[in-house]
């Protein structure tokens, strides 16, 4: 009876709200407003099942014989009772198994004590909440990163997909442009060609006409036979350099610009004196460069095609092409002027960029190509600017 | 009066004491309120002329650092194991709660909810649940849920009420 008096003493002073459970869970004492600590505000009375007004105990009979059994020390159950009132439900060992020893606990009762911890709890939930959000943030800034990474390779692919169907699309074009330039070839060899063979069929017609009325000697036909031979030593010689100056070179080599470009002229001059385009080549002989001597020869050509479509699209009376070579601070400049009217002010900054043209059946590729091989596979620099009544394009290498 | 003790888990912020208080009370909130501890909820179903006592176990959601309180889920009858369908990294957990579920001393019914539904195109969710099922290959019974709109979660209380009293498929 004393230590019911002792914990009276101690418990009834509302410190702690409490319920006194026997070994088959029954109330068997309960301090005053302990119902407030009950779901629903159960009733609480003595022989009453515990679990009726508390189910947080439900579940955990085993802890709670064990406790009963001194297996066990006491333990906290926190719970929400009514939000925002939180609870720790601290579970004692109670009253003591008198047959048994000091060594042996059992214990014929279980005190359930009752702490409103809502002040501390609600610290404790503010934190958690805190670090919640916090990590709820962070995910979603994870996920937005996932997926802007994902966008980004999305575009990347678009963007390659994209550069790969251009290059195809370049590579078609400058197939295109070369096989026009090709075709174009064959007509600057045909109109080489005419001549020598018209000079060998009226060779051959002389010699067939001498040969039947019996006035072919010796000396006339070696005469004949060797004016043959140089006419087809000069075909030749056409072929020989239309086949040089489609094989580009992949080594850089040092070359003649002069040789190089007069090669060139030689290729096309009967074309552009058909068209009767004047074409004029002065300068310093002994320059010498390092480079693509072909890929060069093919920016001198397509420069000199957009003079003549120039010319053509608006032919007069004195049209001129002066290609000029000479040195200015250890590097070369070519510059090939015409009076052809000159590129309209509003087209001049974009003439190098691809697929610009004027033309109507323009590829636009030519002066781009040009640009690239200078710059990029020479690290030269290739300019254009209007002067009177015509333009310049200057080479530096 | 029978007592069926139901535990709700999984990560936090997944939505369990949403799904509860849209089945005891039919109500819900949109604002976010961490569970500390435990809550437990009561509500009274009528099974065949009989009276069950459902006691629901509001669990504090587990976070990476910080599990859940096994003690909590001691003589539960059956086990909801929640996800935040928008949140991938709450469908990976849930393989991890479902094997706590499973060490238990006896085997409990346990039901997956897939909770936030509303927030994405119903399509986009059964493509969710599907692969969740494909890669969870523990999981019995899976409910694509929504505790704002209401829809699956008496649909899903139900049938755990049933695979509890031994009814379930």
């Amino acid at each position: 009876m004393y230590l019911q008096e002792v914990f009276n003493a101690i418990f009834k002073n509302h410190l702690y709200e409490y319920f006194v459970i026997n070994r088959h869970f029954k109330i068997i004492e309960y301090s005053d407003e302990v119902s407030k600590y009950c779901e629903e505000g159960g009733n609480s009375s003595d022989e009453t099942d515990i679990f009726m007004l508390l189910p947080e105990l439900f579940g955990i009979e085993r802890e709670l014989q064990e406790v009963f059994d001194g297996l066990k020390d006491s333990f906290v159950i926190p719970y929400i009772l009514k939000d925002p009132n939180y609870v720790n439900m601290r579970i004692h060992p109670g009253r003591q198994e008198r047959s048994f020893s000091r060594d042996e606990k059992q214990f014929e009762t279980l005190i359930i004590l009752f702490e409103n911890v809502t002040e501390t709890a609600t610290v404790q939930q503010s934190l958690i909440q805190e670090r919640n959000e916090r990590t709820l943030l962070l995910e979603e800034l994870a996920d937005k990163n996932r997926q802007l990474k994902r966008f980004n390779e999305q575009m990347q692919e678009v963007v390659d997909e994209q550069i790969k169907l251009n290059l195809e699309k370049q590579k078609t074009v400058e197939l295109q442009s070369r096989h026009a330039q090709i075709g174009e070839m064959i007509g600057m060899i045909t109109h080489q060609w005419k001549q020598p063979l018209n000079a060998i069929n009226a060779i051959s017609t002389l010699l067939k006409l001498k040969h039947q009325t019996g006035k072919l000697d010796a000396e006339l036909f070696n005469i004949n036979i060797e004016n043959i031979f140089t006419q087809t030593e000069h075909m030749n010689q056409t072929v020989n350099d239309f086949q040089r100056f489609f094989n580009p070179r992949k080594e850089k080599v040092s070359f003649n610009l002069l040789e190089n470009i007069s090669t060139i002229l030689t290729l096309v001059e009967i074309d552009y004196k058909l068209n009767d385009i004047t074409l004029e080549l002065d300068g310093d002989e002994s320059i010498v460069v390092y480079g693509y001597p072909n890929e060069y020869n093919q920016v001198i050509l397509s420069i000199l095609k957009n003079a003549k479509d120039a010319f053509l699209a608006a032919p007069h009376d004195y049209m001129q092409i002066t290609i000029s070579l000479r040195r200015h601070n250890d590097r070369s400049v070519v510059t090939i002027k015409d009076n052809a009217g000159g590129i309209p002010d509003h087209i001049i900054d974009t003439i190098f960029d691809l697929y610009m043209t004027t033309k109507d059946e323009g590829s636009g590729l030519g002066l781009n190509i040009a640009k690239s091989v200078i710059e990029s596979n020479m690290d030269g620099r290739l300019d254009v600017r209007n002067i009177q009544n015509g333009a310049e394009f200057s080479i530096y290498l | 009066m029978i007592s069926k003790k139901v535990v709700l888990i999984g990560d936090f912020s997944t939505g369990k004491t949403s799904l509860i208080r849209r089945f005891v009370d039919n109500q819900f909130s949109d604002a976010y309120l961490s569970t500390i501890g435990v809550k437990i909820s009561r509500k009274n179903i009528l099974w065949e002329e009989n009276e069950i006592q459902g006691l629901i176990w509001d669990i504090e959601g587990g976070t990476p650092m910080k599990a859940i309180n096994r003690s909590y889920l001691l003589g539960a009858h059956g086990c909801i194991v929640v996800a935040d369908i928008t949140r991938p990294q709450t469908l990976e957990s849930l393989q991890d709660y479902i094997e706590v579920m499973q060490q238990g001393p006896s085997q409990i019914p346990i039901v997956v909810a897939l909770n936030k539904c509303d927030l994405i195109e119903p399509s986009h969710a059964d493509e969710i649940a599907a692969g969740v099922k494909v890669k969870q290959n523990k999981i019995e019974e899976l409910y694509l849920t929504s505790a704002k709109e209401g829809s699956g979660v008496e649909a899903m209380f139900e049938l755990l009420g049933r695979m509890m009293i031994g009814e379930g498929e």
